[in-house]
């Protein structure tokens, strides 16, 4: 895809309707350095990674402003592109509120053949320093109004496809707070600025998770990658962390065997993609474990109810014992 | 033309049926809690129907990239006991799913009978999307859903064969027919819907 419009502005955050300023800046004639820099950035983004999102678009009109003015902004004439950009500059300033710092606002739109690629980065102001070397020996100077291209709370927004009413529904975000942070300072980008929503639901991702565990653990017969599994499941229903993607459960709590086996089994689509964990969900598909003795007895027993009253010991051919008081008897031709 | 998109629609089917499946299971985890719920089912557009809708010389405007275009390749439906079950459904799948347009099919004058049912269009989430999906830049962002109750239902399907794609034109007695079955129907679910208020209020 070549870069063909970009344009940048100065925001400031908007934090009451008074202190409402009109972001300063304009289209860019990109030189060959800031292209490459953008080039840069880009392939830095990995955005076949990032956690996809959906615009969330009024279902009478099929409208949603933003994705309106992407797609202006990927497709529309020079002038509509510009007061697209202008219009996004406003929405973003209106989004940001006292925890957000000044960043620039760089839109910048690619284009192959029919389709176009937007992408909407934020670099956060900070401040560096030029070393420079005079007559009188070195000096320091403080810049304080520049914008980083490397900071962690960079964010960015690619929405990529044709000039078609199915298209830019979809895209997918950078935004590293975005699995770390539940509510308001993660969703500011996502939500009040992009106007989207995560593209996994809750309870979606939470079943896509214990479904990919269930296939891992049944899938291995190596007893220390069931082990790490169960631990996982274990604790995965106590995280205080509950925001996280397939990526992020398989770095926390996964290793070796146990994480080969879950990342074979994992769809690939929708790895990193970012979902809160829904215990109720999750337990719907995970919350007991089997266990088949070869002496005919089979155990089902609550996750958290393993290392408890049920113990497994033993490496290679495990042994399990139980204990505790029977509440409830009964005859059976079958195993329930 | 025909066969080059036929050719197209054919190789993809076998990531449309995967997407299929992935959705009708999603769509019986969501609806778990709904009581009422008498049947979730999905299906793919058949290749030969996808060519018939991309070429149809009644688009207006015409497709200009069918494959991607067209929502209902994949489609699914959700059938319910009464009309009150409608909603209950609707709001789960909203929650569910991403939609992106929503309609409300219903005679245009008030003194019409004839097909009545929910659609929704919405995203097909990266969940469902099996391996290999967004190697593609073509396929469906989307897919359809109908949820009806079982009267409607009970009009609508049979219509939709005998009418719906009749290769001429009905004439004014079988018209009136279908208007007749269309009224039944709905009359039907509305009755169902006073016999429920009254067992709810006899339970309380």
């Amino acid at each position: 895809m070549k870069l063909f419009r970009l344009h940048a502005y100065s925001i400031v955050p908007a934090r009451t309707a008074d202190d409402e300023m009109e972001p300063r800046g304009g289209a860019i004639k990109p030189s060959a350095e800031l292209r490459s820099a953008m080039d840069n950035n880009r392939s830095r983004a990995k955005f076949h990674k990032c956690t996809q999102v959906g615009f969330v678009v009024d279902p009478t009109s099929r409208t949603n402003d933003v994705r309106d003015d992407v797609m202006t902004y990927g497709f529309g004439e020079a002038a509509s592109a510009k007061s697209a950009a202008l219009r996004l500059a406003t929405l973003l300033g209106r989004a940001m509120d006292r925890r957000s710092p000044p960043c620039l606002l760089v839109p910048a739109a690619s284009q192959d053949g029919p389709r176009a690629q937007v992408i909407l980065w934020i670099f956060p102001r900070d401040e560096a320093f030029i070393l420079n070397f005079g007559r009188e020996g070195p000096s320091m100077e403080v810049v304080s109004d520049a914008f980083s291209q490397r900071s962690n709370h960079r964010k960015a927004a690619a929405f990529e496809g044709k000039s078609l009413r199915t298209e830019f529904l979809t895209g997918r975000v950078l935004d590293h707070q975005v699995s770390r942070v539940s509510g308001e300072v993660a969703d500011f980008w996502t939500n009040r600025f992009l106007r989207c929503a995560l593209s996994v639901s809750n309870d979606g991702g939470t079943r896509m998770l214990a479904r990919t565990v269930r296939k891992a653990h049944d899938s291995t017969d190596d007893p220390i990658a069931k082990e790490i599994l169960q631990a996982a499941v274990v604790a995965v229903r106590h995280t205080p962390q509950p925001r996280m993607s397939l990526d992020t459960f398989a770095s926390r709590y996964l290793k070796d065997a146990a994480l080969e086996t879950f990342e074979a089994v994992a769809p690939k689509e929708a790895r990193a993609d970012v979902f809160t964990f829904q215990r109720p969900a999750f337990d719907a598909i995970v919350q007991f474990q089997v266990f088949h003795l070869n002496t005919g007895v089979i155990v089902s027993s609550p996750m958290d109810q393993i290392g408890q009253s049920v113990k497994l010991s033993g490496s290679g051919n495990r042994t399990l014992s139980c204990s505790g008081t029977v509440a409830l008897e009964q005859l059976r031709a079958r195993h329930a | 033309m025909r066969e080059a998109l036929l050719a197209r629609y054919r190789e993809r089917e076998p990531l449309l049926r995967g997407a299929r499946d992935r959705l009708e299971g999603e769509c019986l985890d969501v609806l778990a809690q709904c009581v009422h719920v008498d049947r979730i089912y999905f299906r793919i557009k058949s290749a030969k129907s996808f060519v018939e809708k991309a070429l149809d010389p009644r688009n207006e405007p015409e497709y200009s990239d069918p494959l991607l275009e067209i929502e209902d390749q994949i489609a699914g439906r959700v059938l319910v006991f009464c009309l009150s079950d409608i909603p209950p459904v609707l709001h789960a799948l909203s929650n569910a799913f991403q939609t992106v347009e929503s309609s409300s099919r219903r005679p245009e004058r008030d003194e019409s009978f004839g097909y009545e049912s929910e659609h929704r269009i919405c995203v097909i989430p990266p969940h469902v999307q099996p391996d290999g999906w967004s190697a593609s830049a073509d396929m469906p962002r989307t897919f359809e859903l109908q949820v009806r109750t079982l009267f409607m239902h009970a009009y609508a399907e049979p219509q939709h064969d005998l009418a719906y794609k009749a290769v001429q034109e009905l004439p004014s007695r079988v018209r009136r027919e279908l208007a007749w079955i269309a009224a039944s129907a709905w009359g039907a679910d509305q009755a169902y819907e006073r016999v429920r208020q009254w067992n709810r209020a006899a339970v309380e």
